[in-house]
């Protein structure tokens, strides 16, 4: 495709993913919320943080060590400097840091 | 808005600072590897604003493919956006004027944030919405433009830094399962 047919689909692509956003507006702004929708606003984001964080590490493989000990290393490092200290900069600063080095040095 | 409220959206976002930029200037180099000037990589991210979209969609272009498939692969790669405004509409509502551009920035990361972080007291929940939200478009806007623009001139191996992210989901994770267990489900009123 030419750059100004690339242009008219990214309009078009554009528009079909912000009718995606705005889909559950449109629909449940008007009803009163049900049993339905606090079982949605319950479990919503619990699942699609989990799902976020899995799809993040869907390129680890076990083939070699470089392809899973820094992912693995760096996660249990955040998660467990988290629980431990409850500061979410810390934790997400070192684990990426962790992640940085051991990918150097392995 | 008040200048407290800035400084604390700023801190909220700035995992999404570091993995907006360096996933951005990874976007921006795609674009023009593929053979596409600059300019296509910021109109994607101010038309699209969706980050696997917009890394699947530039070897699509580039290979020519139909239209409608292009559009029909697009759809199906971001349905999981229909479900993400479901827990934020009670609070999309309190913020009337900026509503649609909240809707349109409703990004996997923006939606990470606004549904974990608690809104600091005395800060009004519309201006710390807006605020986390549009810094974190100018986060991807800015990267994906400096990509394009100089991504095969910057000096240093960022090789990495988008951790950021995989580690702010974890971090949120663990917020919301606490959050999760701690609270009971709310009954609906008939």
């Amino acid at each position: 495709m030419t750059f100004s047919q690339s242009v008219q689909a990214v309009f078009l692509i554009g528009l079909i993913i912000f009718s995606e956003r705005l889909f559950p507006f449109v629909v449940f702004s008007k009803k009163k919320p049900g049993r339905l929708f606090y079982i949605f606003e319950r479990y919503i984001p619990p699942v699609v943080m989990l799902g976020l964080l899995i799809y993040s590490i869907r390129g680890t493989r076990f083939s070699s060590i470089i392809l899973w000990l820094p992912q693995i290393a760096a996660l249990l490092f955040t998660i467990s400097t988290y629980l431990w200290k409850k500061n979410s900069l810390v934790s997400i600063f070192g684990g990426t840091a962790v992640y940085m080095i051991l990918l150097r040095v392995l | 808005m008040t200048k407290n409220c800035f400084k604390i959206a700023l801190k909220t976002t700035i995992p999404v600072f570091l993995g907006y930029i360096s996933c951005g200037i990874a976007f921006g180099l795609v674009t023009v590897n593929a053979g596409y000037p600059w300019q296509l990589a910021s109109i994607m991210s101010v038309v699209m604003y969706a980050g696997s979209g917009q890394f699947m969609a530039i070897p699509l272009f580039a290979a020519g493919t139909p239209l409608f498939v292009i559009l029909l692969t697009e759809a199906l790669l971001n349905i999981r956006h229909i479900v993400y405004g479901l827990p934020l509409i009670n609070q999309f509502n309190k913020c009337k004027k900026y509503k649609p551009y909240l809707i349109y920035s409703l990004t996997d990361e923006t939606f990470s944030l606004l549904t974990t972080t608690t809104v600091p007291e005395g800060i009004p929940l519309d201006d710390f919405y807006m605020t986390v939200s549009a810094l974190d478009q100018f986060y991807w806007f800015l990267g994906s433009t400096i990509g394009a623009l100089a991504g095969v001139m910057i000096p240093f191996d960022m090789t990495g830094v988008d951790f950021a992210l995989t580690a702010l989901f974890a971090v949120l994770c663990v917020d919301q399962f606490k959050k999760l267990f701690s609270t009971k489900l709310k009954e609906g009123k008939k």
